[in-house]
């Protein structure tokens, strides 16, 4: 605990120094200061505890009883609170149960304070073990209090629930730990598993709320004789654990140094580079690009020749959102054949007032991000070393723009073209005068969003030479465009309202970009 | 041509780096810049080649009497790991910026692509891989090959012939002894003997000052004794 205490406040002063004013108040000599960090590390702590306890009731709100008051909200008192003991028993006995287990669980803290701090493993897992379980009980139990005391249940039940939950977490541990004796394996690492788990226990958890012929837990882990069982099998796990002897081998199983669990910074920053990796084989030149290019000549040849050469790895993201589309329409044509009557009603509506939902669709479907990335490892991060080639940002700007809005041009007409049809189709034939406002929207949005990405990569140009995001101002632009995209999901508003919205902040963001970018990127767009 | 450093600082945070460096390069020399792991080498050849901004002084060409500023496009930088667009071939790549220097450039200048690269020795298939599939040595070459289309008055060199084997570092050596006629060579490294073989005059940077080797110290035995003697701190001496 200590230990990693300490990484964290190290880690938090490490990065606030970097943030432009704190850079000037906080010292670098502020790591040898041991009180303050003493101090900062007790606040750390508090705040840790009270994101736990926050934590603890979103979750307990949320997951379990918000869908309870949506979909239940016609059961009896009694019902939903089976219910809302059925979803808990299974999401926090069973689901978390086989993939949150600590014992043999890849961590960093595990691998500096045993491999390189030589600290007892026996020691750290006991410490590990105890701490987490005793945190669960304590900051699961509000929530549960607020939550069961509105569904009607006593004090005293929910706190039996709690701590059979708690012990029966205490027990999946002596599983984990037992598996890995008798087959070697670390269950927890099996992601296939976990993840079927996952899914399978949040479809029990919530489908009795739907069809009451499923059978629930609810009943049974209220009775208090299975309670006395689950908490009588935690304490033999407990003592167990305490007396075991083999930590060593676990630790070691869940420690190998090359595990990319242990370094997830490293693993996102391998899948980030093998995402816009390439093959020398790759960047062969067909005979009509070649010929092409003969007639090019600077930052234009130069990009023709990027696209050429890696019109494999742009093609794909290409053909990725294409099969998407097509997904699309085979799910619309169903949708057409199976709900005919339901559909021809709902469909000219969503066409009149609903076309603020093109905005999360061509958020997620444009391709500027990924293209970005790609220009920046195979072709940025080495040109900008050169004054030459950040003094002509805006030369190159334009023409890669160009690509873009083509590219996604294509993405947006596919998408008008998928919804014209299951349009067209749910209706015989018969033309809905809004789709011309369709076309005009999601052709101004694949502008938006293309000139979006490049700005954004121009002016703040965020990667690392590992391609890691490193600017916090690129991340909250980002979400606030996602906030917004988010928001669209809500809004009904007349088609050509929307259209005459789109195309005018795609032409605003488009001309606001062409004036920053050549006035400020030859500064801005630089290797972090 | 000479290019005069005036009082140049640097520092980041409290650390000052660079505490009024002061000194004159002349053209047709090779200048080694000697210094320990963080003496702030590099961060001159950056606060000279534009890529930081000094915190004070200045640094002044002066050429046939006439004195400006130094200017970004007047230093040519070399760094130690190349650093090139991997998805062009080496031809392509000297075409692109032929072009995009053609304006700069007086016509009777430019050269056919492909006496550039005979100049540097590249075979005719080399000059058609991709860089990606380039030796580091023909990455560097590749490099210099840049500031011979453009030739910027100031050449930096940042550890250049550190990693090479033996024979393309006695190329790029022999080219380095004919480029200097034409500029103001500065290349920074470790490696004390190679300073003396290839260079001119030895200027030491330490305690963020530069300091110079006299002439008759750099070819004597006593050289290397004399450089360490410049290098080494106080504590040094009370751990040794």
């Amino acid at each position: 605990m200590a230990i990693q205490t300490s990484v964290y406040v190290n880690m938090i002063l490490f990065y606030l120094r970097k943030v432009p004013p704190f850079r000037q108040l906080i010292k670098e000599t502020v790591f040898a200061r041991t009180g303050l960090k003493r101090r900062i590390s007790l606040l750390l702590r508090l705040i840790v505890l009270l994101a736990n306890f926050a934590l603890s009731f979103a979750y307990v709100g949320i997951v379990l009883y918000m869908p309870i008051i949506q979909f239940g909200h016609e059961l009896a008192a009694d019902e939903q609170l089976k219910q809302f003991a059925h979803e808990f028993a299974v999401i926090s006995f069973i689901v978390a149960g086989v993939s949150s287990a600590a014992i043999l669980e890849p961590k960093r803290g595990k691998y500096i304070a045993v491999k390189l701090m030589r600290m007892s493993p026996a020691s750290y897992m006991k410490a590990t073990l105890s701490h987490k379980y005793a945190l669960f009980f304590i900051r699961l139990l509000p929530a549960m209090l607020w939550v069961g005391t509105l569904l009607g249940a006593s004090p005293w039940t929910i706190v039996l629930l709690v701590l059979t939950a708690t012990m029966s977490r205490v027990f999946w541990e002596y599983v984990h730990l037992k598996w890995f004796e008798k087959t070697g394996a670390v269950l927890v690492k099996q992601v296939g598993l976990v993840w079927a788990v996952i899914i399978i226990g949040y479809v029990a958890a919530y489908l009795p709320l739907f069809r009451p012929e499923v059978p629930a837990f609810g009943e049974i882990v209220l009775l208090w004789p299975l309670q006395c069982v689950l908490i009588a099998a935690g304490f033999f796990a407990a003592v167990h654990l305490a007396r075991y002897s083999g930590y060593r081998t676990v630790v070691d199983a869940a420690t190998k140094r090359d595990d990319p669990y242990l370094d997830m910074r490293r693993a996102m920053q391998n899948a980030n580079q093998s995402s816009v990796k390439m093959n020398v084989s790759d960047y062969e030149l067909n005979m009509s690009a070649s010929e092409k290019l003969r007639s090019r000549s600077g930052y234009r040849y130069l990009n023709d020749l990027f696209f050429a050469r890696h019109r494999k790895l742009i093609r794909r993201l290409l053909h990725i959102r294409l099969a998407v589309i097509g997904g699309l329409l085979v799910i619309g044509l169903a949708a057409v054949y199976w709900f005919e009557s339901g559909l021809s009603g709902v469909l000219p509506g969503l066409l009149e007032t609903r076309l603020p939902l093109l905005v999360i669709a061509m958020l997620y479907l444009s391709t500027g991000e990924k293209v970005t990335r790609a220009m920046f490892y195979h072709c940025d991060m080495s040109l900008l070393r050169y004054r030459f080639y950040r003094n002509a940002a805006f030369t190159h700007f334009r023409l890669r723009l160009g690509r873009l809005i083509a590219q996604n041009a294509i993405v947006a007409a596919a998408l008008a073209t998928v919804l014209t049809v299951v349009s067209v189709t749910a209706h015989d034939g018969a033309w809905n005068g809004n789709i011309i406002w369709l076309w005009i929207s999601a052709l101004a949005l694949s502008v938006f969003f293309s000139v979006h990405h490049l700005f954004l990569y121009y002016l703040l140009q965020p990667y690392t030479t590992e391609l890691n995001v490193r600017n916090p101002i690129f991340t909250v632009a980002n979400s606030i465009l996602g906030g917004v995209s988010g928001i669209c999901l809500f809004i009904r508003i007349p088609s050509f309202i929307f259209t005459a919205v789109a195309v005018g902040s795609a032409l605003i963001y488009l001309l606001l970009a062409l004036v920053l970018v050549r006035k400020y990127a030859s500064h801005t767009f630089r290797v972090k | 041509m000479r290019l005069k450093l005036e009082q140049i600082e640097k520092r980041f945070d409290a650390k000052e780096v660079l505490r009024g460096v002061e000194y004159t390069f002349e053209q047709g020399k090779i200048y080694g810049l000697l210094g320990r792991n963080g003496a702030g080498k590099t961060t001159l050849f950056n606060c000279l080649s534009g890529e930081l901004k000094m915190d004070g002084g200045s640094a002044i060409l002066e050429d046939n009497g006439v004195t400006r500023p130094l200017a970004e496009e007047d230093v040519g930088y070399v760094y130690s790991t190349p650093i090139l667009p991997e998805f062009l071939t080496g031809y392509e790549f000297l075409h692109f910026f032929i072009d995009i220097n053609r304006e700069r450039l007086k016509p009777d200048e430019v050269r056919p692509i492909d006496d550039y690269f005979d100049l540097m020795s590249m075979t005719k298939e080399d000059r058609h891989r991709l860089i990606k599939t380039y030796s580091h040595g023909m990455k560097n070459k590749m490099q210099m090959l840049l500031f011979l289309i453009t030739k910027p008055p100031v050449i930096l060199l940042d550890e250049p012939l550190t990693s090479f084997d033996v024979i393309v570092a006695l190329e790029m050596k022999n080219l380095l002894r004919q480029m200097k006629a034409d500029h103001i060579l500065i290349f920074s490294t470790h490696i004390l003997q190679l300073a003396a073989d290839l260079c001119d005059e030895l200027v030491v940077l330490h305690n963020g000052k530069l300091s110079s080797v006299s002439l008759d110290l750099l070819k004597s035995p006593e050289m290397e004794q004399s450089v360490i003697h410049l290098l080494k701190d106080e504590s040094d001496d009370k751990n040794l």
